[in-house]
């Protein structure tokens, strides 16, 4: 499983790092996908977060 | 007039949705709150947009405006919540990041109802440029200070 930077770890900028990790967690559901993998298997890995109709549906 | 695919919610985590091509696409969401934690009054609802092939081929060849559309559907649901921040990050998978940012532009320019914001910013890290956009809603009394945060934090990617 590939390692996440936590931000503020690295010697970078804190928006290098917060970049660079939006860029490595697109890149790694990327690959799940890819291979035929399913969003919900990252729920544990990734915070998703879906927004709902105003109706709450 | 052309209409949004019909979005379908197969889980908790995503949208779904096929195109007239027989490409599935899912748009998610991630929680990055933590972007603008240097500034607690807009800290919270930001998040990560992105939009990924699941399954099929795209063309460079087709033109398919309904893709646009969609996205901007889901757009209006997402600030049906107006605090809600957006930032969509061009990837450099494959050099075509550029490519990724105008078609992105153009998807706002032609399908933004006028309820949302854009800032674009490049954050040139290690040599890299890495294209990405904010965007907010009009409405939201705190869209200020997030521009100037998020603009800070992408003239400021490249120091160490």
């Amino acid at each position: 499983m590939q390692k996440s930077t936590a931000i503020g770890a690295t010697d970078n900028s804190k928006g290098a790092d917060i970049f660079k990790k939006m860029l490595e967690d697109k890149k790694a559901i990327h690959e799940h996908l890819a291979k035929g993998g399913k969003i919900e298997d990252l729920k544990d890995r990734f915070k998703f977060v879906k927004p709902l109709y105003p109706s709450g549906k | 007039m052309l209409s949004p695919y019909i979005l379908q919610e197969n889980n908790a985590y995503s949208y779904e949705f096929v195109t007239d091509q027989e490409i599935r696409y899912a748009i998610y969401f991630l929680d990055y709150s933590y972007m603008f934690s240097d500034y607690p009054s807009i800290a919270e609802n930001v998040f990560a947009f992105n939009i990924d092939v699941v399954s099929g081929e795209p063309s460079d060849s087709v033109t398919d405006e309904r893709i646009g559309i969609t996205i901007f559907e889901v757009f209006k649901i997402f600030f049906s919540k107006i605090d809600n921040v957006a930032v969509y990050v061009c990837d450099t998978l494959d050099e075509r990041h550029l490519a990724r940012k105008r078609k992105f532009d153009l998807w706002f320019w032609k399908f933004n109802d006028g309820s949302l914001l854009k800032e674009d910013g490049i954050a040139v890290i290690e040599g890299t440029p890495i294209y990405n956009s904010l965007l907010v809603h009009k409405s939201n009394k705190h869209w200020p200070e997030i521009v100037l945060a998020y603009n800070e934090l992408n003239e400021r990617a490249g120091e160490k």
